[in-house]
């Protein structure tokens, strides 16, 4: 007897938690709802995790429907958190069409409906993961930082590493740096360490080895790299890097390098050698066209060539301006040819960096700042794209915002564009993405979505370098840990 | 007797409790929780919990915000120290007449809060105060239920399934209490001879080894592997003058090692007298000890005092602590004092009227200036940027607090960095007790305008007239703020007149003439201090004629004994000469310039 009245209470409770309708009675309003992340007009991927929201409008009662043909879901609550499986079969059963939000707020017992949401789902699926890192947006200090991957067709997120787990104390902190994919895929993959048991990590065939890739006298080891698309070979930038503070301005810190070149590592013999290492120019960010028969990078004249300290660098840090330069490569004979520059934003008094051509090579990507590269702390940083075929130029202004809009990446399909913005507070760093038209157009970007909407204002972390992957990392935290510990192979000069 | 000696033994230890917590160290208590953070939500628990122990964290933060009220927080804290003490006799099966042996325990945990003295600004781990009190409550509990389980194979499970439980939660303290057991195992196995028991002891032996590396390699992520038996325990260096804050916690574990022992002893024939003397002298021991290291330092009370007297802008407080002072004060006090002078316009007449100190802080360890005071000093210099800066620096370094969040909410204000003062004040509003200062500020986030009526942005604000440029303070705090308002070349006359009187104290003449003459052109009275500094200056350099300038009479007279004086002590020790001028001209800038220390801040 017992079982049947609490089967009969279970039955009961579960058919009252489907039973949410929405209000029969209620008064339309032309106004649309203040919800947190701004999922409005939006495109997005077939396979993105729920877009869950929060209703910024305070009322008694909420009550939100999210529908499209043959689905629908009415929820309850002021944070609005879809069920993924509901969300899946909704999303796949109306690819190429819209689906609707319609939020109804309930104040002194009367139900109030608010504008009707429409985003559009899009065929097109984005890649199934992206890596990122995870560090406070802070000036000298670092404590704990991890580099993560976070599944985009859900929630889950993993770490890749996380530098507590092999530093012991202060006095052996590590700093983690760049990571970067040969073509979307992990298996050969680099992930760059420094200070304390510091080295680079190169996956090779799913094979970690731990690499120094300074030899003697070197600027430094790799700092930002750049996989080649099909040979065991990477591309990186060499940089000696300061920074200072400023008094007063909103962008709080300058970073700049004194020095930069560009090099090449031969994975298989374990050698770099020059690629652009002009003494009175810095260069940086390379970047392999997806073909692999170009390196792009960014260079800029060193102010005064004669003398080019820290201090000099940052008493004219305003003056220093990068243009796009691209090199051709053969990867037969793995030779460069001549070097010739592709947009000179110099001549604009601005500043380029980060050059990413899209997967069909019709496309840069940049960001383009007032000055300096370290575009991050620039809130003139805004995308621009330049069409390769007809070189024109032009700032995307449909998804640049007052702020900082900096690190981008393609998705494999070059349909979405994965980029950071300091658009919500001025100072952290949040992934947005936005569908990228055959026409070169994109859309309205909308932030990268999480299971509790209001995610992005609890953590005091900022996300950088988002970079897709269309598989997992296959390697834990602890064989990323255990190959750290051990000593690092020495890559040597060839030139 | 021994009832008596048991009450009076409770009775001391409350009110050694109840004075040093509430009483002596009520502002300690308030910057202890100001230096802490508890939010109520789920991403923060799963933070804390990211490492073995981390129930601690997020408990010890939780009881530690009471401390905004130094009585509740101080109830809260006794009371569990009280409940300590009954599950160490329960745990132990104490008989009452051995009550002063849990005084060990119970001075060693509240010396675990009151000995810190400097190490609250540096210490990185989360909940401290209560780490001690939580973690070790926590083994007693673990003994005692593990003590009242008879039969063997459930003991053996238990005790394996509590450490592979527990361990996360608790960290060392789940060991710790896995050891007490086996150590308990081990003298039973002495008395009964039950074969059992050895199973138990090499099955919770392996438990204990294995288990935290199992959680390390599967588990963990930011759990390094020196650290897979000792996370739970608060981050403080073994060796150095910082290890001395070990010594409770090795108080503690060797008593209840002790007590495991003491309670599997058979005492045949027990003499009362000689017990209760030893009782006695046990409790008088661990006072002593407690006693002993306790922090009492006046400057570092006196410098929290003025702490919380800046941060309410309550300037006149600053003052009446800073002449309350008996002892040489320390720079932090120093700059409080000339910072609430100039707060109050009185610096021209006052700055050299307080004393001059460079008593370095009564702290074993290397303490820095810009921990102690970088974020609260840039901020009321009008200068946003770096106490931003610092804030960040420590949140990086040593997790959020409420202190942090409520400068990075001002700064953000004085920026008119709106969404970001939103961002920091979010958390606050989220706390138990700062809930209004949250709404008071949100109001100004919100509506802007609100900020004109605030009297400390009004005083902030003329002092933010500087041009942007890139620079480092190197840590440096003190030194930097005065070399940088001395060498203005723009900015309000509330900003000159801080730099005239930061060229002062660096004693620079070249950099305090322009900006003498800057004042005396705006200005229809000279302060006396200008007017002493000015008067040394141009008959000793004589390089700037000041003739035509009208002094008070008075000054005139003080700088004609001065060199009187001068001329006739001229042969002296600069010891007998300090004695000498003290007495004439201590409050003067001549006495400074010549007896003044230099400004160090490390």
């Amino acid at each position: 007897m017992k079982y049947i009245s609490l089967t009969g209470l279970l039955l009961v409770f579960a058919l009252s938690s489907c039973s949410k309708h929405v209000p029969g009675d209620f008064t339309s309003v032309e106004k649309s709802p203040r919800i947190y992340p701004d999922y409005s007009g939006v495109t997005i991927p077939c396979n993105i995790a729920p877009l869950n929201f929060e209703i910024q409008d305070s009322a008694d009662e909420y009550l939100t429907r999210v529908y499209a043909a043959k689905k629908e879901m009415v929820l309850s609550g002021r944070k609005v958190q879809m069920d993924l499986a509901d969300w899946k079969k909704m999303l796949s059963s109306n690819k190429g069409k819209s689906y609707s939000v319609d939020v109804f707020l309930k104040k002194e017992g009367q139900w109030t409906k608010y504008k009707t949401i429409t985003n559009f789902i899009a065929p097109d699926a984005i890649d199934e993961y992206i890596s990122y890192r995870l560090i406070e947006p802070s000036y000298m200090s670092y404590e704990q930082m991890t580099t993560n991957q976070r599944n985009l067709t859900n929630f889950e997120a993993r770490e890749l590493y996380n530098n507590k787990k092999t530093t012991l104390d202060d006095k052996n902190a590590q700093c983690i740096n760049c990571h970067s994919y040969q073509n979307y895929k992990t298996d050969n993959m680099q992930l760059h360490f420094r200070q304390f048991n510091g080295g680079t990590v190169i996956v090779c065939d799913g094979k970690p080895v731990k690499v120094n890739l300074k030899p003697q006298g070197a600027l430094s080891a790799g700092v930002y790299p750049a996989w080649h698309p099909t040979e065991k070979l990477i591309a990186y930038s060499v940089n000696t890097t300061g920074q200072a503070f400023h008094s007063k301005s909103t962008e709080k810190v300058e970073v700049v390098d004194t020095k930069s070149d560009i090099v090449l590592y031969d994975l298989k013999k374990n050698e770099l050698r020059h690629v652009a290492a002009d003494p009175n120019s810095l260069e940086t960010f390379p970047s392999w066209a997806p073909d692999g028969k170009t390196l792009y990078f960014v260079s800029a004249r060193v102010p005064h060539k004669e003398k080019s300290d820290t201090a000099d660098i940052l008493k004219n840090y305003t003056q220093i301006h990068y243009n796009i330069l691209r090199i051709p490569f053969e990867a037969k004979t793995q030779t460069f040819g001549k070097q010739d520059t592709v947009f000179v934003a110099s001549k604009l008094g601005k500043s380029a960096t980060l050059p990413r051509i899209s997967p069909d090579g019709k496309f840069l990507l940049f960001t383009m700042g007032d000055f300096g590269n370290f575009h991050i702390w620039h809130k003139t940083s805004d995308l621009y794209l330049m069409n390769l075929q007809t070189k024109a130029v032009r700032p995307m202004s449909e998804i640049n915002s007052p702020d900082v809009d900096s690190y981008h990446s393609w998705s494999s399909n070059g349909r979405w564009i994965i980029f950071s913005s300091r658009r919500e507070d001025g100072s952290y760093t949040r992934f947005f993405i936005t569908y990228f038209g055959k026409d070169g157009k994109a859309s309205k970007p909308f932030v990268l979505p999480q299971k509790d909407p209001d995610f992005n204002k609890q953590i005091f972390k900022s996300f950088n370098i988002p970079e897709f992957m269309i598989e997992p990392v296959k390697l834990s935290v602890q064989d990323f840990c255990d190959i750290i510990h051990k000593d690092a192979k020495q890559a040597v000069y060839a030139d | 007797m021994e009832k008596k000696i048991n009450i009076s033994s409770f009775l001391l230890f409350l009110a050694i409790a109840v004075y040093y917590l509430p009483i002596f160290n009520k502002d300690y208590l308030i910057k202890l929780q100001e230096l802490s953070l508890f939010i109520p939500t789920k991403l923060f628990f799963l933070t804390q919990m990211k490492v073995p122990g981390g129930l601690l964290s997020w408990m010890g933060t939780f009881l530690t915000q009471f401390f905004y009220y130094p009585w509740l927080g101080s109830a809260i804290f006794i009371g569990l120290v009280v409940l300590v003490q009954f599950l160490t006799i329960k745990a132990f099966k104490l008989a009452w007449k051995h009550y002063p042996l849990v005084l060990v325990v119970s001075f060693a945990l509240l010396l675990t809060v009151t000995q810190l003295g400097y190490m609250i600004f540096d210490i990185k781990t989360q909940g401290y105060a209560y780490f001690s009190l939580l973690g070790f409550a926590s083994v007693l509990a673990v003994n005692w239920a593990y003590r009242t389980l008879s039969s063997p194979l459930i003991r053996t499970l238990s005790l394996a399934l509590f450490i592979i439980l527990f361990y996360p939660l608790f960290g060392f303290f789940a060991l710790f209490a896995g050891l007490l057991a086996i150590v308990y195992e081990l003298l039973q196995l002495r008395k009964d001879k039950q074969r059992a028991r050895l199973t138990t002891v090499l099955a919770g032996l392996l438990t204990l080894v294995l288990v935290p590396y199992l959680y390390y390699r599967f588990y963990y992520t930011q759990l390094e592997v020196s650290h897979i038996y000792v996370s739970g325990l608060p981050s403080i260096a073994l060796h150095g003058p910082v290890s001395k804050l070990w010594w409770p916690y090795l108080a503690i574990v060797l008593s209840f090692l002790c007590l495991v022992i003491f309670s599997s002893l058979t005492i045949r024939k027990e003499r009362s007298k000689l017990t209760a003397f030893a009782m006695a002298t046990i409790g008088l021991l661990s006072l002593y000890g407690f006693v002993r290291l306790n922090f009492t330092d006046e400057n570092f009370h006196t410098e929290l005092s003025m702490d919380f007297a800046v941060f309410d802008n309550r300037w006149e407080d600053v003052l009446k602590l800073a002449k309350k002072q008996k002892d040489e004060p320390t720079r932090m006090i120093a700059m409080n004092t000339t910072l609430a002078l100039q707060k109050l316009n009185r610096a021209g007449d006052e700055l050299f009227y307080f004393p001059v100190g460079n008593k370095p802080t009564a702290s074993p360890w290397p303490t820095r200036l810009i921990v102690l005071a970088g974020k609260r000093m840039y901020y009321q210099y009008g200068k946003a940027n770096f106490c931003y800066h610092w804030c960040m620096e420590d949140m990086v370094e040593r997790g959020m607090k409420v202190e942090s969040l409520k400068y990075m909410v001002k700064c953000s204000l004085v920026k008119g960095e709106f969404e970001l003062a939103r961002k920091y004040n979010d958390v606050l509003a989220k706390t138990l007790f700062h809930k209004d200062w949250a709404v008071k500020y949100g109001k100004y986030i919100e509506n802007p305008k609100l900020m004109l009526q605030d009297k400390e942005f009004n005083a902030i604000r003329p002092l933010t007239a500087f041009e942007d440029g890139l620079f480092d303070d190197n840590g440096a705090l003190e030194i930097f703020i005065l070399n940088n308002f001395a060498k203005l070349k723009e900015g309000t006359p509330e900003m000159f007149e801080i730099g005239l009187q930061s060229a002062m104290m660096i004693k620079d003449s070249g950099l305090f003439w322009p900006l003498f003459i800057q004042y005396i052109n705006t200005h229809k009275t000279i302060p006396r201090h200008y007017q002493e500094a000015a008067l040394f200056f141009a008959y000793f350099e004589k390089k700037v004629d000041v003739s035509s300038l009208s002094f008070n009479p008075q000054v005139i007279a003080d700088f004609k004994e001065l060199l009187s004086t001068i001329d006739v002590n001229v042969g002296n020790s600069r010891e007998m000469n300090q004695k000498i001028f003290a007495r004439l001209f201590q409050h003067t800038y001549w006495y400074y310039y010549f007896f003044g220390k230099n400004i160090a801040t490390p």
